[in-house]
């Protein structure tokens, strides 16, 4: 059921990870993210692994909890292995039948790819899952505000972004409801070729906006009476310091980084 | 001392058609003449479209009068630079407590008043304790609102307005969505902050029950306030109140059938015990 | 002729830390013609348990039967049961999407892949004994006001003729007046059409003034069950399920404490008011008074 969705969400508990500056979790991702381009060989992969255990373990989120938020993006791994697997030519030629040739380069490709996308996603739902969506745009809008001279409405698009989060847990599960009514209403939205399946879904879409649009009345009426008027003079319950930890967590992002360029050097032969 | 005033409010508005010609103007609001004394407990009662939530959206400056005036703590509505201190005087909590949370952490959401307003961020934590505290929901700070009940959630509402320390809150409907359960809840959280925190609380109801408790009872009907005094004067008034589709507790109107039948009780009995009594009192 | 829930478990994320069982061990049987309601505080399991009856949810073990078949059996028909067992849910806002209310009251029937004529005859027999008006049809549903929107959703389920009518808090969020003329007309369809209704309700009066028989649940179990005066007679009960009894009912029951001979079991106004007079008239207080009055 999609209200199950654990992808995106925080996850509270209280730990060293959770209470990070949002601006070092937000670095720290897209350094991980580079480093995981940066790696080719199994040793790199190693130590990115290693080090997502231990961001891991510092969260207090449970293992489990990251890998069910792996679920959704199964569908895209299957396709990037399939892919990898099918149509990367090379030698030494593994396995072959008919027009299905499976070589060690596509297995290995394959492998690493899909891999690396399993770090990938779990590093960022670890930042998702350790940083209030509030803390998380707060973050945003302090580490891009310098765009604010380019006109860029940074407080805006960070406002709206964690609003967006706020509600997406509510409208799946409005959309899993308005399923059912219209379920018991004789709808089938399982049957049928693509047009048909497209038009099955209207009478659970026009619902659905009409309900996001009639929330986004009410919510601006309501953030309209408790003096919500954009980012001027708007003081923060968490005002954004860095802290002895962060300056550590740059620190060991960046020998982190280091190891895994050092990484690259080493051949082991796989 | 009056908190909110009103003097022959009235609220027009027009319903448009396709080429954008008027095709009918409303008048939801029309001349409604109010005095509300500062830390009374009213009540607001009328069908739906009677006029009672475009009442209480003037209270905060939502909406703005097409007629006649509103000041609230002495300020008029209608002078934009006091905008916010209205706002700030009277605080709304709405129907849907889904629709009016804006953060995904609880103590979050009751701080969003107070950032705001500009407060400093010491003074913000330490409203935002106070507040969760006053209606008893300090154990769910860190918590997402998602897994908390309608009627939780509606008291984390409360708690958003009260960290914005306003004279009043006006509610408008904050039970409709509630089973009964949460109604309960609600009531008894708003009851106790206008007793212990002296908040002015203007309650829109079409729940008959919860006005049992009121200072004052206001019953509104096409924009105008067709009857209104205490709670037993207008609930003894059960024919004039069922003709405006209004339903009374049971046991005023039983109290009301009983009387019609010869039965010499008094008149706008509210509660059971004082049934009991008066019947009790017939030997 | 009957809707038939037996054994029925239903766990939600079963085997995972998330484990949590919503119904357990539910036996009900409703026969064709009846006018049931449900109660239970939220989260008590009402709702999993109505989307059993149309198979909107599966139940983790146990068999729900429609007639005495099993509707969870291989190549059992959902959508004729659908129709046949016909579900409001509690916001009319998740069901209304056409452009106007008559082509809505048409979604229903058109999915039974009816003919043309079948599905607009339907359609307007459903918005006659809802008491849609006619001046509605050309009109969007999404205009109309809270109990107007109401009675085009149930429409629009009418439409397809169902034999069970089940409803989720078809009254919340309207005013007296429009919850009145809600259950009315839930009453009109009970006796005039014979359709059988299944009401979910928090509200004890309306349940006292229409239901014929009462499930109570509570953390997913059956815990009551029988006529409004039986089980409204376990009112401590009910305060522990989070749940009241009618404030007629209390009035009763104060009543008896106080040594008048009241009936207990009357829980509407009208009840509650014949028990009182009699009990004042065996106490010797004077019909006589009553006639001054009434003069």
């Amino acid at each position: 059921m999609l209200k199950d969705m654990t992808l995106g969400q925080y996850y509270p508990v209280d730990s060293m990870v959770h209470r990070l500056d949002p601006r070092t979790k937000l670095a720290g991702t897209l350094l991980y993210i580079i480093s995981l381009f940066i790696t080719n060989n199994v040793v790199g992969y190693a130590i990115a692994f290693l080090f997502l255990c231990l961001c891991i373990g510092l969260s207090h989120v449970p293992p489990k909890y990251i890998l069910k938020g792996l679920k959704p993006v199964l569908v895209l791994m299957f396709i990037s292995v399939f892919f990898n697997l099918f149509f990367i030519k090379g030698e030494p030629v593994l396995f072959s039948w008919k027009f299905i040739t499976i070589t060690q380069p596509g297995l290995r490709q394959a492998i690493l790819m899909a891999v690396r996308l399993v770090f990938l996603i779990s590093g960022s739902a670890l930042m998702t899952y350790t940083t209030t969506p509030t803390a998380l745009t707060d973050g945003m809008e302090k580490g891009l505000g310098f765009l604010k001279v380019f006109k860029v409405p940074v407080h805006e698009i960070a406002m709206m972004m964690s609003i967006a989060l706020r509600f997406i847990p509510i409208l799946a599960e409005e959309a899993d409801k308005i399923q059912k009514a219209q379920m018991a209403r004789g709808a089938v939205f399982d049957e049928g070729n693509l047009i048909q399946r497209a038009k099955a879904l209207v009478p659970l879409l026009v619902p659905l906006f009409i309900s996001a649009f009639r929330r986004a009345t009410d919510l601006a009426m309501a953030m309209e009476a408790r003096c919500y008027h954009g980012g001027d003079g708007r003081t923060k319950m968490h005002p954004l310091k860095y802290g002895r930890n962060d300056m550590l967590v740059y620190t060991a992002f960046l020998a982190y980084l280091a190891l895994v360029f050092i990484s690259r050097k080493i051949s082991i032969g796989i | 001392m009056s908190i909110i005033r009103t003097d022959k409010l009235v609220f027009e508005y027009t319903r448009k058609d396709e080429e954008n010609n008027v095709t009918e103007t409303v008048r939801a609001i029309d001349g409604v003449d109010l005095d509300i004394e500062k830390g009374d407990f009213i009540a607001i009662l009328g069908r739906n479209g009677s006029g009672k939530s475009t009442l209480a959206k003037h209270i905060n400056a939502l909406l703005y009068p097409t007629g006649g005036t509103i000041w609230v703590g002495g300020m008029d509505t209608k002078d934009d630079a006091k905008l916010w201190d209205i706002r700030q005087t009277a605080g709304m909590i709405f129907q849907n407590p889904d629709n009016q949370m804006v953060a995904s952490v609880i103590e979050e959401d009751v701080g969003f008043g107070p950032e705001n307003m500009g407060v400093p961020t010491e003074e913000i934590w330490k409203r935002v304790a106070h507040s969760l505290e006053a209606v008893g929901m300090t154990a769910y700070a860190k918590k997402s609102p998602n897994h908390l009940s309608g009627g939780q959630k509606q008291r984390i509402g409360i708690a958003g307005v009260l960290a914005m320390r306003p004279q009043c809150i006006v509610m408008d409907e904050p039970t409709a969505m509630l089973d009964p359960i949460g109604r309960r809840e609600v009531i008894k959280t708003v009851h106790e902050l206008n007793k212990t925190e002296h908040i002015t609380v203007i309650l829109i109801t079409h729940y008959m029950e919860e006005a049992v408790d009121a200072d004052h009872v206001f019953v509104m009907e096409h924009g105008q306030v067709k009857l209104q005094g205490t709670p037993r004067e207008v609930f003894s008034r059960v024919d004039e109140l069922k003709a405006l589709n209004m339903s009374v507790p049971q046991v005023t109107e039983l109290a009301y059938e009983l009387k019609k039948s010869g039965v010499d009780i008094p008149d706008g009995i509210l509660k059971i015990e004082e049934l009991t009594e008066a019947l009790c009192h017939l030997n | 002729m009957s809707l038939e829930l037996k054994n029925v478990n239903f766990t939600y994320n079963p085997g995972t830390p998330m484990q949590q069982d919503v119904l357990k061990d539910i036996n009900v049987t409703i026969e064709k013609g009846e006018f049931l309601a449900i109660m239970g505080h939220t989260g008590s399991g009402k709702s999993t348990l109505i989307q059993h009856m149309n198979a909107l949810v599966s139940p983790t073990s146990g068999q729900v039967l429609f007639d005495g078949q099993d509707i969870f059996a291989q190549g059992f028909d959902k959508r004729m049961l659908r129709s046949k067992v016909g579900m409001v849910f509690q916001y009319p806002e998740h069901q209304l999407f056409e452009e106007t209310v008559f082509e809505d009251i048409c979604f229903g029937p058109r999915n039974l892949k009816l003919s043309e004529e079948e599905v607009k005859a339907r359609a307007e027999e459903a918005m006659k004994l809802t008491g849609v008006p006619d001046d509605f049809r050309e009109r969007s549903p999404f205009e109309l006001s809270g109990g107007q929107k109401r009675r085009v959703a149930i429409a629009g389920v009418l439409a397809m003729k169902p034999e069970y009518l089940i409803l989720d808090e078809p009254t919340a969020g309207l005013d007296p007046g429009g919850r009145d003329e809600i259950l009315d007309l839930l009453k009109e369809l009970h006796e005039k059409s014979g359709i059988s209704i299944i009401l979910v309700s928090h509200s004890m009066e309306d349940i006292a003034n229409y239901a014929q028989r009462i499930l109570v649940l509570n953390a997913g179990r059956i815990v009551l069950s029988g006529t409004p005066r039986e089980v409204f007679r376990h009112a401590d009960e009910l305060a522990g399920y989070g749940l009241s009894v009618p404030q007629a009912a209390l009035i009763m029951h104060a009543l008896k404490e106080k040594g008048f001979d009241v009936d207990t079991d009357a829980n509407t106004v009208a009840e509650a008011k014949a028990s009182i007079l009699a009990a004042l008239a065996k106490r010797g207080v004077t019909a006589g008074k009553a006639g001054e009055a009434d003069a």
